[in-house]
């Protein structure tokens, strides 16, 4: 089905990589996962998803950040909505710049503190999707 | 201008000496008798007096007798007759200054005035030195003064506390900064006071040991040595002491000790180290919330497909989710483990630790896994290494942590995949272990948070604690664990422990 709208998960967990790929799958989205950002962004140009759903806590928190950062930024394939799901509470200071900070600047679409309910990220999900077709 | 008063009862005699004076250039007063005398002598004192012996009413002695008592300074030349040798003589006695006959010569007077006027020089010049000396000593006494003045601010004055004690231990300078650190008054401490009454017991020994020692700034020197005082009423102060030993020609007279209080030092230290454990004691809170997040969200992920999954009636479904969330609850077990062995602390075993033999067994352990991922690994370990005492166990999971990090540490980038297990002696000080692999490397901005407690970059596969425990078993051995690393060859943890020359 052409139809279908294609998700890029990205994770550094292969296992949430997988449940999310039978998640999504199951509800009719065509899903790609990866575990860095480096096979994320050749995942992002060779299929041209449709929504990012990043993990920023990845190897280290700036590489997901900078990842974030560095796709809004850009235009073609990059222009996509992001879902950002995260460990600390997007009120949590301590690093060089807060989540807050980080999420004016690159304009993440929608922050998910986890863990994170299943029903609620699908529902996120759907809203990214539609939102951006109308 | 030289004053003299010429006394005689015959006016051509006075007459005659007045003239012949005032021609010598002297300023000349006449008396007619004794009475007269002493009166210019009290109102327009004379530096000579040139007095006939024998005269009515006061005669020439009792003159000179009033004369040297009111004014031991003025010179009194006697005028004698003839056959009034025994006169001048007793004349003589009373400290006239010379006698010369009638009828007088020019000659003799000349001879002495002379010798009068030598002896008002000479006493002039005696009361000048004698002044000058007095003047010197009061310069020099309150130079002294000064001094002792100032250094005795100094002593007083001082925030320290200054004590002196002689050999036998008797206290013989106690400041004011002294009083205020110890409560006893200068005059307790000085009447009888024994330093060893200043510390608790058996620390002034301990101290006294010390000066005599290498320790602390070496023989006769004591510097920064944190000890604690004991005050009048029995409080403990902790004090930081410095001390000398005290010579005098060579010989050891006594010590000399400068007390600082180190209450507010010390309760500032306190209060700092509660908030930075306090400070610690939140960030791992918050890692460990985090951590418990990351586990949560795989079991809220797995439990979902387990529902899914129940009213689809899948069973492939079902047991995907279910191994999610027995996969989590094992990360949890896990981590709390892991929590309470980094929390535990030394309840550990000693033992002699054969390294070679713990170094194998971890090989034959990870070697299927190494092989299944593609890694190569590889062993150099030398013969003869020395034992190293502590739990093995202990040193066992150390190993096996570093090892299984470098087992993780590669990419899909990673051309050569290769783990090597290495002991060695470094300098015949040290045995090493070195763990290196050719994995992905630890980037910059992480490389000073990896010993820190839960602070990982394993996601939701590592707990954050293998290396914080790992470092804490290699103290408790006693050694010491760095690394070094290069973003995309690899890196090399080593564990240096301290060579045991053998007992």
């Amino acid at each position: 089905m052409s139809t279908a709208k294609k998700i890029l998960v990205i994770d550094d967990d292969p296992e949430i990589c997988q449940a999310m790929e039978t998640i999504l799958g199951d509800n009719g989205y065509e899903v790609y996962a990866a575990t860095d950002t480096v096979r994320g962004e050749a995942l992002l140009q060779e299929r041209q998803p449709d929504l990012l759903i990043l993990d920023i806590m990845m190897a280290t928190m700036h590489e997901g950040l900078d990842f974030a950062a560095k796709i809004k930024k850009k235009e073609g394939p990059y222009g996509l909505p992001i879902l950002i799901v995260s460990g600390r509470p997007s009120s949590e200071k301590g690093y060089q710049r807060s989540v807050e900070e980080d999420l004016d600047w690159i304009a993440a679409d929608i922050f998910m503190e986890k863990p994170v309910d299943p029903e609620d990220l699908l529902r996120n999900v759907e809203t990214l999707l539609s939102r951006r077709k109308a | 201008m030289r004053r003299i008063l010429v006394v005689d009862d015959e006016e051509s005699t006075r007459e005659l000496l007045a003239l012949s004076l005032q021609s010598d250039g002297y300023e000349v007063l006449c008396a007619e008798d004794g009475y007269s005398a002493m009166e210019i002598c009290a109102n327009h004192p004379p530096q000579i007096v040139l007095t006939d012996i024998k005269m009515p009413g006061m005669d020439g002695i009792e003159l000179l007798r009033r004369i040297k008592h009111l004014n031991a300074d003025i010179e009194v030349i006697m005028i004698t007759g003839h056959g009034q040798m025994e006169l001048a003589i007793q004349a003589l006695q009373l400290e006239a200054s010379d006698f010369i006959n009638k009828p007088i010569s020019d000659n003799a007077l000349s001879v002495a005035l002379r010798r009068a006027e030598q002896k008002i020089w000479m006493r002039e010049k005696l009361r000048e030195y004698t002044e000058n000396l007095e003047c010197m000593l009061k310069q020099a006494t309150d130079e002294i003064r000064k001094r002792y003045d100032f250094e005795h601010n100094l002593i007083q004055t001082s925030m320290d506390g200054i004590i002196v004690n002689d050999r036998d231990g008797n206290i013989i300078l106690f400041s004011e900064g002294a009083s205020r650190i110890y409560g006893y008054s200068r005059e307790e401490a000085v009447c009888g006071l024994k330093v060893t009454s200043l510390y608790p017991e058996g620390e002034a020994r301990r101290v006294k040991k010390l000066i005599y020692s290498q320790e602390y700034g070496g023989p006769g020197y004591l510097v920064n040595y944190e000890t604690t005082a004991r005050t009048k009423d029995g409080r403990l102060v902790p004090i930081l002491l410095s001390a000398a030993l005290l010579y005098e020609d060579g010989e050891e007279v006594g010590t000399v000790g400068y007390f600082k209080d180190i209450t507010e030092v010390k309760e500032l230290q306190a209060r700092l180290l509660e908030q930075t454990r306090l400070a610690a004691m939140g960030e791992a809170m918050a890692e460990v919330a985090h951590g418990v997040k990351n586990i949560l969200y795989g079991m809220k992920l797995g439990a979902y497909m387990v529902e899914k999954a129940l009213s689809q009636g899948d069973r492939g479904r079902l047991e995907k989710g279910w191994d999610m969330v027995r996969k989590n609850m094992d990360r949890i077990a896990r981590l709390s483990l892991e929590m309470l062995d980094y929390a535990r602390g030394k309840s550990r075993r000693r033992e002699a630790i054969a390294i070679n033999d713990v170094i194998n067994d971890v090989y034959q352990e990870l070697s299927k896994r190494a092989q299944e991922e593609g890694v190569r690994l590889e062993l150099e370990t030398v013969c003869d290494l020395p034992y190293l005492f502590g739990d093995v166990e202990a040193f066992h999971s150390c190993v096996l942590n570093l090892m299984t990090n470098a087992l993780e540490a590669f990419g899909e980038e990673s051309v050569e995949k290769r783990v090597t297990l290495r002991t060695f002696v470094q300098e015949n000080r040290w045995i090493c272990v070195e763990v290196e692999d050719t994995g992905r490397g630890i980037p910059p901005e992480v490389q000073d948070k990896i010993f820190h407690p839960l602070f990982t970059t394993k996601g939701a596969r590592g707990t954050g604690l293998g290396l914080a425990i790992a470092q804490k078993i290699v103290q408790e051995l006693g050694g010491v664990m760095d690394f070094h690393t290069t973003p995309g060859r690899g890196t090399t943890f080593r564990l240096r422990f301290p060579l045991v020359t053998s007992q």
